[in-house]
């Protein structure tokens, strides 16, 4: 308690302020050079706005548009450990849907999930790309061609 | 300086006095709906007489909501469209109006062939609410599909619909009396928004 209060004297004091901005010349160019960072930073990530369109028509009316899901009726995609482990099959699983009772996070979800077999592959690709992208931790792109081979093997 | 500051501060004061009473003085929501002649009176819309059945089995009707203003809703459990976006909101005025006696939400299906009482119970947990909070109700198709209208909805039978019906997804604010009060496009949460404020502002209306 003592060596905190101590060292928050020491941040509020007047001097080590002044300290400070002797030492950076310019705190508005370091705060410029943090945005361009940032910005940067932001637009370099991948993004997949014709996926993000797709997703928004056909899949957050259940799914939620942050991908949260709706408490025990539809799962949720965010972080979520069934599409992480399940990822390979995520174009089959779009285009034929789920009739099975599967486990999400712990969580059991009943109801069935309708395919959408009228997406095409090149939709098919941009929207696997956004979802993977968006709520997965997997740093992978795919291709047209993977895509393709994937659903050549649904069962 | 401070005289600036000062006259400043006695501005924001008065503004934000008169904005007070603004306030005070708001109009009390419209009731809406076709006004209808009988005996050559003019009488508001009211939702007529009905009979249904909740999640549980048991029947529903206007004298559940005696003394209660409620939401009305039209969904069915397979509908792939909006269905889940409205069910989202209507969640939202459950959660906010949960411990409110007063308050009561209807939900009725639109395809009782397929939602029985028993797929209504499963839904109704799924979404984690409870009855007689929340009405999930079911009842013969034509007797459904009647009182849309009267909810200011519209359903048409589609093959070409997925589901097979279209229908829109309106959420309705019910008085004590049976009049419509406001309503909210359900996929539209900013619509919602401005609808949890109107049922503030109708229960204000009843403390009075």
């Amino acid at each position: 308690m003592n060596i905190r209060n101590k060292m928050l004297r020491i941040i509020r004091t007047k001097s080590s302020w002044v300290g400070a901005q002797k030492r950076i010349k310019n705190p508005l160019i370091l705060l410029l050079f943090l945005i361009a960072t940032l910005f940067v930073a932001y637009s370099c990530r991948p993004q997949f706005h014709q996926g993000e369109a797709i997703y928004l028509k056909q899949c957050s009316n259940c799914h939620g548009v942050d991908g949260e899901g709706l408490r025990s009726l539809y799962p949720p995609l965010k972080d979520a450990d069934y599409l992480f482990e399940n990822s390979q099959y995520l174009p089959c699983i779009i285009r034929y849907g789920i009739k099975d009772t599967i486990v999400v996070e712990g969580k059991v979800y009943a109801m069935p999930m309708t395919g959408f077999p009228k997406i095409s592959e090149v939709d098919m690709t941009n929207l696997v790309n956004y979802i993977l992208a968006e709520f997965t931790s997997k740093n992978v792109v795919l291709g047209l061609s993977e895509v393709k081979n994937q659903l050549e093997q649904c069962n | 300086m401070s005289l600036k500051i000062n006259s400043l501060f006695v501005l924001i004061l008065l503004s934000s006095f008169a904005l007070l009473v603004a306030c005070k003085q708001d109009k009390p929501l419209p009731v809406l709906g076709n006004k209808k002649k009988v005996d050559g009176v003019e009488v508001d819309h009211t939702i007529p007489d009905f009979s249904f059945t909740n999640q549980l089995g048991n029947t529903v009707t206007n004298s559940d909501f005696e003394d209660k203003i409620y939401v009305a809703d039209f969904f069915f459990t397979t509908c792939p469209t909006i269905c889940p976006t409205v069910m989202s909101q209507m969640l939202r005025i459950y959660d906010k109006y949960e411990d409110n006696p007063q308050v009561r939400l209807l939900s009725h299906t639109l395809d009782p062939k397929i939602d029985s009482i028993g797929v209504l119970k499963n839904y109704g947990e799924n979404l984690e609410i409870e009855a007689p909070k929340w009405h999930l109700v079911t009842g013969p198709k034509d007797d459904i599909h009647n009182i849309v209208d009267d909810y200011m909805n519209i359903v048409i039978e589609d093959p070409q619909a997925p589901g097979g019906i279209n229908h829109t997804g309106k959420i309705i604010l019910v008085d004590k009396d049976r009049k419509i009060r406001s309503f909210a496009d359900g996929t539209d949460p900013e619509e919602v928004s401005q609808l949890l404020l109107d049922i503030d502002k109708l229960l204000n209306e009843y403390s009075k």
